[in-house]
């Protein structure tokens, strides 16, 4: 076997070990991995993942591309895994783009799309780690956050 | 004739409307809520880039316009417009490091007596959930580490367990020695980089 298969096959096998150890033991639960939570929820707020839509509530898994909206007495904030928080005003619309966190990969990425409303931002580790994997859109501009606390707000 | 001028008022009418319903944006930074740190951030619009580096500064952006300079936002504004998000803010999150003995998956005698701590903070939030992420030095080969840092990752679960945290709140990974705290080149014991690094958010 030459050097090339030889090692080829070793990430094969290393990959392997790590799926095994990533997911071995673990209930899979869900097939999409879940980036963030959401802590709190006042009033009324709804999220739209793969054209449902369903009632927010605390304690909420958030996967990519779902997105957020609140009622005009709404409110409500959330986590994402490297500890970005997010919080929503009333009448607001947000769409959580992409995200990716994997710094031993690393693989890092954070962009936000607010349609409508007002957003607060206080950036986490992909800020820290890799500043130019944020960005937040709005309908009138691109925002490049290098951190560390943002107030967003678009008509 | 006739036709044009209805087409012009027509187009004159939609440009009207366009102007009014021209959305229009606010972007402030302030500082860090807990470490008061500034940070910084560019609002990029109509091909121009302005930066944000002062506390309470903003600018102000109109669909295809430029963004405005940078200037104080009356912080009463900043209140009228923001308030009720930053209301909502989650509580911050908060990390802890484990370190552990060489080689192994028992933590050093010091990070085993800070797991009341943990547990503590962990019974402050009601809503929360838990990443532990195991990691070792460059002793040893990838293959052997991968597993071990996994093996640390489930100790600290299995501890924190023990003291009634709920284990389906907990998300585990092992990072082998792909992502040493403290750089070293490869076979350097290194006790820094011996670690689980545990988040609650």
């Amino acid at each position: 076997m030459d050097a090339c298969s030889w090692s080829s096959q070793l990430v094969g096998t290393n990959l392997v070990i790590a799926l095994v150890l990533a997911f071995g033991g673990e209930p899979l639960g869900a097939q999409v991995p879940v980036v963030g939570q959401v802590k709190n929820v006042t009033g009324s707020a709804v999220v739209v993942r793969g054209g449902e839509e369903m009632p927010v509530i605390p304690g909420l898994d958030l996967q990519e591309s779902d997105s957020l909206r609140t009622g005009t007495d709404g409110s409500l904030g959330l986590t994402l895994r490297d500890g970005t928080r997010v919080s929503l005003g009333p009448d607001t619309k947000l769409h959580l783009a992409s995200y990716a966190f994997t710094p031993a990969e690393n693989q890092l990425a954070l962009s936000l799309r607010l349609l409508r409303g007002t957003l607060a931002y206080v950036s986490g580790r992909i800020a820290k780690l890799a500043p130019a994997a944020v960005t937040i859109e709005t309908p009138t501009s691109i925002i490049g956050v290098r951190g560390t606390h943002l107030l967003v707000s678009a008509e | 004739m006739g036709f044009h001028r209805v087409v012009l008022r027509g187009l004159l009418l939609l440009l009207l409307t366009a102007a009014c319903a021209k959305p229009a944006g606010l972007v402030v930074l302030i500082p860090h809520p807990e470490t008061g740190e500034i940070g910084g951030a560019t609002v990029s619009a109509g091909g121009e880039t302005v930066e944000l580096t002062e506390p309470g500064h903003g600018t102000r952006v109109r669909e295809g316009e430029q963004p405005t300079p940078p200037a104080p936002i009356p912080p009463a504004e900043v209140g009228q417009i923001f308030g009720a998000a930053l209301a909502a803010r989650a509580p911050a999150p908060v990390q802890f490091l484990l370190y552990f003995e060489l080689g192994r998956e028992d933590l050093t005698p010091e990070s085993e007596r800070s797991i009341p701590d943990i547990v503590q903070e962990i019974r402050r939030r009601p809503i929360l959930d838990i990443s532990i992420i195991g990691h070792t030095d460059t002793t040893g080969d990838a293959q052997f580490n991968m597993p071990l840092g996994m093996r640390r990752a489930v100790r600290v679960r299995d501890l924190l367990a023990a003291a009634g945290v709920d284990p389906a709140l907990m998300e585990l990974a092992s990072h082998g020695e792909a992502d040493l705290l403290v750089p070293t080149a490869d076979e350097v014991p290194e006790p820094r980089n011996r670690r689980v690094e545990l988040m609650i958010r």
